[in-house]
């Protein structure tokens, strides 16, 4: 018996001969690739929502100035009704804008 | 690598590629060492999807198939600790039992296997690598995180006690 398995090749073939290879389960590769495209979606969905957050973020800070300019430029005492007006209609265009490019973030996922 | 930067950009379809490829030998490798069909599957699955996740990471060091490797072994060595002391049940014992050996007796093969199942997890990943994926063995030494001469010595050890086993 010794001699019998001195032979590496014989070992080799041996091993080989008590564990026969078998094929992958039906059905494994569907569930791997099932879980892979619901992780990338929702990496897409992740980086989406950063996207809108800076964009939305970008927003803020413009409509901030240009209130704040505006804000500094007029007699708020006796002009107050019409920069609220000016001040709903900037931020109404801002939603807008943001709304928008969200949407066209979202449709691209 | 040109498969893994399509991958790395999100072409899940190229990951596909990397699936069909590769679930095969990486199912067969768990097999070897868990011991557990449906264990191999949880195996394999959570390899291919930690993969993909961290195919970022993959700097081509290593061939993707030895990266893929380490995560498996790697993965299926942790079921085995996490795991041990159960018994092994009927279903794992009989895990080989459909081999079709023409060139050897029944006597023979089953010798082997009872050798086989006699070694530890890790040695069974060495077995699975070094004789049935043939790889060379620095690779294996990649594969499983030690050094050449570590892997050479084990295989010599595991050679010797699957020897003593047979002759019992």
């Amino acid at each position: 018996m010794k001699e019998q398995y001195g032979d590496e090749a014989r070992l080799r073939e041996t091993i080989r001969a008590a564990a026969p290879r078998r094929t992958t389960p039906p059905g494994l590769e569907v569930r791997i690739m099932a879980q892979v495209r619901l992780r990338e979606r929702r990496r897409r969905e992740r980086q989406a929502i950063a996207r809108m957050a800076v964009y939305g973020l970008g927003l803020s800070v413009v409509l901030l100035v240009v209130l704040c300019t505006g804000a500094m430029a007029i007699d708020l005492r006796t002009e107050w009704p019409a920069a609220l007006l000016l001040s709903a209609g900037a931020v109404g265009m801002a939603l807008t804008a943001w709304s928008d490019r969200s949407a066209e973030v979202w449709r691209k996922l | 690598m040109e498969l893994v930067q399509r991958v790395a950009a999100g072409d899940t379809e190229a990951f596909g590629l990397v699936v069909e490829r590769y679930s095969e030998p990486l199912y067969n490798l768990a097999l070897r060492i868990v011991r557990d069909p449906a264990l191999a599957e949880d195996v394999v699955q959570e390899t291919f999807v930690r993969a993909y996740e961290h195919l970022d990471g993959f700097r081509g060091a290593s061939s993707l198939s030895t990266w893929l490797y380490r995560i498996a072994c790697n993965r299926a060595l942790g079921e085995c600790r996490r795991r041990r002391g159960m018994r092994l049940d009927e279903r794992t014992k009989s895990l080989a039992g459909e081999a079709d050996a023409p060139r050897y007796d029944d006597e023979t093969v089953m010798r082997m296997r009872r050798a086989l199942e006699r070694l530890a997890p890790e040695e069974r990943a060495l077995v699975t690598l070094f004789y049935e994926e043939e790889r060379p063995v620095a690779e294996i030494a990649r594969i499983v995180g030690q050094t050449e001469n570590n892997v050479k010595v084990k295989l010599h050890r595991i050679r010797r006690r699957i020897r003593q086993h047979m002759e019992e």
